[in-house]
């Protein structure tokens, strides 16, 4: 398998991975990525346990255009359900407490059950992905 | 009921702002302040004329602009935004500037359209020292922006 795959350790509610997707800064909680893998060609199925998934690239997702290759494709979980991303960035954040999670209002947008909310890491703001949410719209892209 | 160019007893105030080359006029109570925008959070899968959510006493409040949008960046001099009552929902306009409260103003008759980005928020224009303004309802922008 292409790539570089490493595990990520599941550290509790302080632990954020942030995910750069072209201009956005997003953010999932640690404990619910299971890996991340780098310079992974497109089209190539990332390996679950006992499940291949086939990565989407929220670069694409979000507007921006295709690629050969996804900087990083992030394995996350919702649940028993998991899904496969492809992201420009990652960097761990490991806070001191458990960040306040403000509500992202809806007005204006079209997807607003994507986002958890939004929270500030060292002076800069994140929008927290809601898993479940994400995952149900990835079925929808990848048919 | 009143007619263009009476001047009326106890009209509500306004404030106005420029937005693009044109004058508006919101009533005051519309009015929730006029924030600095110097950092926006850019959001994807949003509507063209969303630029991004401002912190505002401890809220994320979206920012939109009337019309399409040019750009996202924001400036290093910052945007000016006038935060809106929308539909119950505080909403920030960006702004070119921020006009004055006028307490007393006549409705008047102004050849001509309003801008299409102004949609059907605005029938009347009101006049002030120097300029037209249009008077706006700002229930009546962004019509379908809220979620179901």
């Amino acid at each position: 398998m292409a790539g570089r795959q490493q595990d990520v350790h599941h550290d509790g509610p302080t632990t954020l991975v942030g995910l750069t997707v072209g201009p956005y800064n997003l953010a999932m909680w640690a404990d619910s990525i299971l890996s991340i893998t780098a310079e992974l060609p497109c089209g190539q199925m990332l390996g679950a346990g006992a499940f291949s998934l086939a990565v989407v690239d929220l670069g694409v997702v979000c507007g921006g255009a295709a690629r050969t290759v996804l900087p990083f494709a992030v394995v996350f979980e919702s649940g028993d359900t998991r899904a496969a991303i492809g992201v420009d960035q990652v960097r761990h954040l490991r806070l001191a407490e458990t960040p306040q999670v403000l509500p992202v209002p809806s007005f204006g947008m079209t997807m607003p059950a994507f986002f958890a909310g939004g929270v500030q890491v060292e002076g800069e703001w994140l929008l927290l992905i809601k898993n479940a949410s994400l995952i149900e719209a990835l079925r929808c892209h990848a048919v | 009921m009143h007619s263009f160019g009476e001047v009326l007893e106890s009209p509500r105030p306004v404030m106005t702002f420029r937005v693009k080359t044109e004058w508006l006029a919101i009533p005051v109570e519309k009015v929730e302040r006029v924030a600095l925008a110097e950092k926006l959070l850019q959001m994807p899968c949003v509507r063209a004329e969303h630029l991004g959510l401002l912190l505002e006493n401890g809220a994320l409040i979206p920012v939109l602009e009337l019309g399409s949008k040019a750009t996202t960046v924001v400036p290093k001099e910052g945007w000016l935004v006038a935060i809106l009552h929308v539909r119950g929902e505080s909403v920030g306009l960006r702004i070119d500037a921020a006009g004055r409260i006028l307490h007393g103003w006549r409705a008047t008759l102004r050849t001509g359209a309003p801008p299409a980005w102004l949609g059907d928020a605005a029938a009347t224009t009101i006049v002030d020292t120097h300029e037209f303004c249009w008077l706006v309802d700002p229930d009546a922008l962004w019509r379908g922006f809220e979620t179901p």
